[in-house]
């Protein structure tokens, strides 16, 4: 008996259950639905025409996209110079320049550890060039590492070469970095908060054992924040590879355009500052080429993908987590 | 789950496809008769102007409306060509769009994104060719379509000190670059280091303006020798020119000239020292260059006491009655697809573009050439010091602005790409490298 009207109340329930978890999705598909519209809107959709435009011929104006295969993936691999020099540039910064401004600001959160009085002060000072903005910044670098600028005057009365910054090609990404180092804020907040929060217990058990401190912090300090180094490098990265706001200042502020002809060179001093996003810049807004540019933004895409899936797979040979959790 | 994704996919794609072409705009007529009665209106137009040359400009429009009471202009400043693009694109153009330069004017024509001014002209009667000189009229159109109309202009020309000329007991401006050459090499000095203390000429194409120099108007260089064919590998004009500077500079400046001027351009503060009054040729240690015709005013503007006078730029040995000519080209003015008000807009553009008194108000307070035949001959403009070279030069029949192609300014950026390779010593065979910025060039034309 049970089992005959057990039958039709177990789906009865079920039904009712299936109705309520309905109901519940809906409702919450409704309070999410700004965002998934915005989300498919102006983050999906661009994203998938882009894509179908890198394999068209489009002016990005009025003309209708021609369909063109594979030409500019072609193209950009076999005939464009500028494609390998902006991308060797590219490289240049995220292999040399991200782990210098790592350093950087490891270095500085480390220093900002010791002074006992005005730690404040210190902070606010070194976190400030972080909210200059970016064009201001490359503007106030270009006039400070000028031939002449103030900065190779110290330079000078120290009896240091003095290198010509924004007109030697050999020493224009170097002046990038520099500006990227004075601007490291962020990172060094990020740092600073994870070198306090090390156990003390570790330290003074090493201090116990007779650890030098140089030993404590290869041993000790490293692997306890290095989740937070990982994360600046897969930022850092991402960063690296997107490089262009400083750059596209700097080059066109030391290349010395005419008021009314476009000759100027781009990434002056010598392509030397023609990073990947600027060429992509000038191929869609200049020269009308967005379906040449939207090929090399997927191209981008693909590097940072894989230069970002490549420091994963490394990070568990040398990210500690402290809980075991990843 | 496959189908979705491909059904997505493929709206997307339709949705991208449909969303990339546009519409258009038929040409109507204001009647502005005084009997006639008219609705409000308001012109949103778009300008790169900031500061206080937006200022300047706003006085000019506002003399358009008293003169047609009835249009309101509301005008906006700091915008650039990709804001105007954008704005076609999006159904959201202005009623008139003004750019500080020529460059990308053909791709405004062939795409379509600017209206063609023909219907307009022809419906007013008018033939703008008695109006403004040809060479303006060649880099404000292209292959036929007039969708803009130049609003002033600049001129190049030299600029000499002329007590450093007395001192060199020169007594007259070059007209040859050879001529050029023979000067600077009289007007250069040299501190006991071995830098330059005044320089006689820097011809780097990075220098303030020395750029105009390199692109054809002083040597006869042509850019194409077909359409979407480069000329630089063909055209032994281009040759002789970088072969021309790189002598000049060894032998004004000796065998490590390149890294003296580039030296040297530090001292004075770097490129944007042009644009201060730290400049070379202000503070007296520059005694000629090619500049426009706004430097007049900037000389003024930043109280230098510079005793100078202004001529045409020299021209390459052998090149006859070129000289006098030389580069000009400034802002051109459309009206952009989807104008909600191309009428109206149209008589804004005419006023801007032909009318003798708002040219020569304009070009006398923002110190550019005027761009029509009557203005040109401003009393005014006539009087100011130094300024009638540069009226002369934009009246050159000769005189003009580099070809105009459907890939903007890139050919300019590739050639300048070139030329920093070359003065930097980068390019050990020059007819190779002229070869390989050609083939540049031309495979640009491909990704259209």
């Amino acid at each position: 008996m049970a089992v005959v009207t057990g039958t039709p109340r177990a789906a009865e329930r079920e039904r009712l259950r299936r109705r309520r978890a309905r109901r519940k999705a809906l409702t919450v598909t409704a309070f999410m639905s700004p965002w998934i519209v915005g989300f498919l809107w102006f983050y999906i959709y661009p994203m998938f025409a882009s894509l179908f435009f890198s394999f068209t011929k489009y002016d990005g104006i009025r003309q209708t996209p021609q369909w063109a295969g594979l030409f500019n993936y072609k193209f950009m691999f076999t005939k464009d110079p500028f494609f390998w020099k902006s991308l060797g540039n590219t490289f240049w910064i995220v292999i040399i320049g991200v782990p210098l401004q790592i350093t950087f600001a490891l270095l500085v959160a480390w220093a900002l550890t010791r002074p006992r009085r005005g730690r404040g002060v210190y902070r606010t000072l070194y976190f400030v060039p972080t909210m200059v903005p970016a064009v201001a910044a490359a503007l106030a670098f270009l006039f400070l590492l000028n031939g002449h600028g103030p900065f190779n005057t110290i330079l000078h009365f120290f009896h240091i070469p003095t290198p010509d910054w924004w007109q030697d090609p050999a020493w224009s990404k170097p002046g990038l970095v520099l500006l990227g180092m004075w601007g490291v804020g962020e990172a060094m907040i990020i740092f600073l908060a994870a070198l306090l929060d090390v156990p003390q217990h570790l330290y003074e058990a090493a201090d116990i054992e007779g650890a030098t401190g140089r030993q404590k912090f290869r041993r000790i300090t490293i692997p306890m924040i290095s989740p937070v180094i990982f994360f600046s490098a897969v930022i850092g990265v991402i960063y690296g590879f997107q490089y262009f706001t400083e750059a596209y200042v700097i080059g066109a502020g030391s290349g010395g355009a005419g008021a009314n002809t476009a000759s100027s060179a781009l990434g002056s001093p010598n392509g030397s500052t023609l990073f990947y996003t600027i060429w992509l810049y000038q191929q869609a807004f200049e020269a009308f080429h967005f379906g040449y540019a939207s090929a090399m933004a997927w191209v981008l895409f693909v590097i940072v993908m894989a230069c970002t899936v490549a420091l994963i797979k490394t990070s568990n040979r040398w990210v500690f987590y402290q809980g075991g959790f990843r | 789950m496959k189908r979705t994704i491909i059904g997505v996919l493929g709206i997307a794609m339709l949705a991208v496809a449909c969303t990339a072409g546009g519409g258009s705009s038929a040409v109507s007529a204001v009647d502005t008769g005084s009997g006639a009665t008219h609705s409000p209106v308001t012109l949103n137009v778009w300008s790169f102007y900031s500061g206080h040359e937006f200022a300047q400009y706003q006085a000019v429009l506002s003399d358009f409306q008293a003169k047609y009471p009835w249009i309101s202009i509301k005008h906006t400043p700091g915008k650039s060509d990709t804001d105007y693009l954008r704005a076609v694109n999006s159904n959201t153009a202005p009623d008139l769009a003004i750019s500080p330069g020529p460059d990308n004017v053909a791709k405004f024509c062939s795409s379509g994104a600017y209206q063609d001014l023909n219907p307009f002209l022809q419906q007013d009667g008018m033939d703008v060719t008695t109006i403004i000189p040809p060479q303006a009229l060649r880099y404000t159109s292209y292959q036929g379509d007039q969708c803009t109309l130049p609003v002033l202009s600049d001129a190049y020309g030299i600029y000499y000190n002329k007590d450093m000329f007395a001192a060199a007991h020169i007594t007259s401006p070059p007209k040859t670059l050879s001529e050029l050459e023979t000067d600077a090499k009289k007007l250069t000095t040299f501190n006991p280091d071995g830098s330059i203390k005044v320089a006689g000429c820097d011809p780097l194409n990075g220098f303030y303006e020395s750029t105009a120099l390199y692109n054809g108007g002083y040597s006869q260089g042509q850019w194409y020798s077909a359409p979407q064919k480069s000329a630089f590998g063909t055209d032994p004009s281009w040759a002789k020119l970088l072969t021309w500077q790189k002598n000049f500079i060894t032998d004004v400046y000796g065998p490590d000239g390149y890294a003296k001027l580039r030296d040297y351009l530090s001292t004075l503060g770097g490129p944007n020292s042009e644009w201060s009054s730290s400049h070379g040729f202000e503070t007296g240690q520059l005694a000629m260059m090619m500049d426009g015709e706004w430097r007049t005013a900037f000389i003024t503007t930043d109280k230098s006491n510079v005793n100078y006078e202004t001529a045409p730029f020299p021209v390459m040995d052998g090149i006859t009655g070129l000289y006098g000519a030389g580069q000009i080209g400034g802002d051109v003015i459309g009206i952009p697809t989807g104008a909600p008000h191309p009428a109206e807009a149209w008589l804004l553009l005419k006023y801007l573009a032909t009318d003798t008194g708002a040219e020569e108000k304009l070009a006398e307070t923002l110190g550019n050439v005027p761009t029509t035949y009557e203005s040109l001959k401003d009393p005014k403009l006539l009087a100011t010091p130094h300024f009638k070279t540069f009226l002369d030069i934009f009246a050159n029949p000769k005189s003009g602005f580099k070809p105009l192609t459907v890939i903007g300014d890139t050919d300019s950026t590739l050639w300048g790409n070139f030329l920093s390779d070359w003065e930097a010593g980068k390019v050990p065979d020059l007819q190779q490298g002229l070869n390989g910025v050609a083939q540049q060039i031309d495979q640009q034309f491909q990704l259209g």
